[in-house]
């Protein structure tokens, strides 16, 4: 009976209008190449402030799930993946779109993604509550090595460049200590401005970080546009796969599913991970390995589910120990906090109405995702041909309103700007931005940890930590993580 | 890019010296975290800039990188924090306003009625979303916000 409320709290107006701002506006910025679902997630942050939690946090993640889908769009009509989680999917897309096919293609692709995105969001339903009990054995060792676990994962493996990716999130660590200490009252480098008092507020920096840096990235190239493609037009066009064709992917989409799944609850392997290892398997166990790459609807299928998958089951180290492993989830962690939900247990027993409610509302816009990307699927080939230079004001104008719009504080604008400026030259550098935000969200936990480890260990903070099992075993992926992370820079 | 590396990571470990002193006259409460998080920022720095003399170079930065490149972001950086700037003075439209007529030329191209018209469109779309369905207080005023 809990559970059918929980369903039914899924419905109501503000829910369901949440769930489908959040998959159109999801599926323009996905479709819209250049532009990430990190950068929608930023830009569409201020928005929900004022919202009731539970649909703030849908709109997110419903955006979430439609860029990640919608980024097959530009992919398979303009051979331009829209994020790079839909890169697998350009060759075959595309050589289906230049048969006349393209119809078939997004139906595939569309399916599939929706497929893939209801297995993530059961992943989130049924793993996350046995997981977050874990949560409740973590004392102030865990939470201090959990948030440097969280930092060493995101910048290292997501990061792409280990030493800077761990600079960059000790950095986020370090503006997390701006502002009066709690413990103390202390003002600690604040300059004299009263403004920093009260620290960095996160979403200022997120949406300079991501959204701005991204706008002057793009000035790089602000007259490119994608080339026009002629495409035979020969079918009528079908919103649902023929069962034909679902019969032909069924296997696909389930192993693609469960590779996506499990990829997403890693830390550190994102969307396009997913996508490319689900690509391959269904290469490898394909009868006709020679179609892919020249239209296999296999390998459309695969990493579009695979992708999709990836979405819903990288939230559940995020909703159940409150590691995010993407930039994405990082910015949705501080989305939480923002909203006065802290993950870990109480997320599924105090929120459990908040937390179901919008795991349910997720799998709803999973499939919503699908019927509004096939409605409105022919036409993102437009919207993808936007040229750089009408998207750059676009991103300034809805990025400078948004940073305004937290608290009517010019103080947050002036932070916005200087993160994007910080943030282009951290990009063109090789400084990946997303541990750097994950050091401002988890620095007041791992702050007190660390406080309260010296307390109790009267010192000798290391002993203390590595005499508590959680906590070493989180030392020990700590350690992993950093290994593994130099063995890939000395392949490479 | 291993001479940028160089010149980054010498000036984060000399950006370290001065926030380890200011750390230093923090109460001992509320100076360890700090401290500890400056030293290692300096150890990784020092890291990054041993790294750069030893094998290839990885994971070179985003987007072109010939100095040309930086022309036209450095312009609209530029003009967006007299953007930033202006804001506070007249108002959020004005100064969005501004900004896009004076990234007319550089950004429009060819493409001019285009810029013009989803710069409009845009602009229409916040004043809805923001100042009439949210409530932010975006119009118009001197010394606005303040």
């Amino acid at each position: 009976m809990v559970e059918l409320s929980y369903i039914a709290n899924v419905f109501t107006l503000g829910n369901m209008a949440a769930i489908l701002i959040g998959v159109f506006a999801g599926i323009v910025i996905g479709g819209l190449p250049g532009l990430t679902a990190n950068l929608g997630v930023a830009l569409l942050l201020p928005v929900t402030f004022s919202m009731d939690v539970t649909a703030a946090l849908l709109m997110l993640m419903s955006l979430y799930t439609a860029a990640i889908y919608a980024g097959s769009f530009p992919a398979i009509l303009l051979h331009t993946p829209g994020t790079s989680a839909s890169a697998a999917t350009a060759a075959d897309g595309f050589a289906l779109t230049q048969r006349g096919e393209f119809n078939k293609a997004l139906r595939i692709a569309t399916f599939s993604s929706v497929c893939g995105g209801v297995a993530s969001a059961l992943s989130l339903l049924l793993l996350g509550p046995p997981l977050s009990l874990l949560s409740l054995k973590f004392g102030p060792a865990e939470y201090l090595m959990l948030a440097v676990f969280g930092l060493t994962i995101i910048g290292t493996l997501a990061s792409g460049n280990m030493v800077k990716g761990l600079i960059a999130g000790a950095i986020g660590l370090l503006m997390s200590t701006v502002g009066l200490d709690l413990d103390t009252g202390f003002p600690r480098y604040v300059f004299g401005l009263s403004d920093l008092t009260g620290g960095f507020n996160f979403v200022p920096v997120v949406i300079g970080l991501f959204s701005v840096s991204q706008a002057l990235i793009m000035c790089e190239h602000a007259q490119s546009r994608v080339q026009r493609v002629e495409v035979k037009k020969t079918e009528r066009w079908r919103i649902l796969p023929t069962w034909a064709e679902i019969k032909s992917i069924r296997v696909t989409i389930a192993r693609s599913a469960f590779i996506g799944v499990f990829v997403g609850i890693l830390p550190g392997a994102g969307a396009d991970i997913g996508s490319w290892v689900s690509y391959n398997e269904a290469r490898r166990f394909s009868r006709d390995k020679s179609e892919f790459g020249k239209g296999s609807v296999h390998g459309i299928s695969a990493s579009e589910t695979a992708n999709n998958a990836v979405t819903g089951s990288s939230l559940v180290p995020l909703l159940t120990l409150g590691i995010p492993g993407s930039a994405t989830a990082a910015i949705l962690l501080g989305a939480l906090i923002v909203h006065g939900l802290v993950p870990g247990r109480t997320l599924f027993t105090e929120n459990a109405s908040i937390t179901y409610t919008v795991i349910y509302g997720f799998l709803l816009a999973n499939i919503v995702m699908g019927f509004v990307g096939m409605s409105i699927g022919r036409y993102m080939a437009l919207i993808a041909r936007l040229p750089n230079a009408v998207l750059v004001p676009i991103i300034l104008m809805l990025s400078f309103v948004g940073a305004y719009s937290l608290g009517s504080n010019m103080f947050d604008v002036y932070t916005m700007i200087g993160a994007g400026v910080i943030g282009y030259l951290m990009r063109k550098s090789g400084f990946s931005p997303a541990p750097l935000i994950l050091g401002l969200i988890l620095g007041p936990i791992a702050e007190t940890g660390f406080r309260q480890s010296l307390a109790l260990s009267g010192g000798a903070i290391v002993p203390f930590v590595l005499s508590q099992p959680i906590a070493l075993a989180l030392t020990v992926l700590t350690a992993v993580s950093l290994v593994s992370a130099v063995l890939l820079e000395v392949r490479k | 890019m291993a001479w940028a590396d160089r010149i980054i990571g010498s000036l984060i470990i000399l950006a370290c010296i001065p926030f380890w002193f200011l750390a230093d006259r923090f109460p001992e409460l509320a100076g360890n975290f700090p401290k500890t998080v400056v030293v290692t920022i300096a150890g990784l720095s020092a890291l990054m800039v041993g790294r750069s003399f030893v094998g290839p170079e990885i994971d070179v930065g985003t987007g072109r990188l010939e100095a040309r490149a930086f022309a036209l972001p450095l312009l609209v950086a530029i003009a967006s924090v007299l953007a930033v700037l202006a804001m506070a003075f007249v108002g959020y439209f004005p100064a969005m306003i501004a900004l896009c007529i004076g990234l007319f030329f550089p950004l429009a191209g060819n493409r001019r009625l285009l810029y013009a018209v989803a710069v409009i469109s845009s602009l229409a779309f916040i004043y809805v979303v923001f100042v009439l369905l949210l409530g932010v207080p975006l119009e118009s005023s001197p010394f606005f916000g303040r």
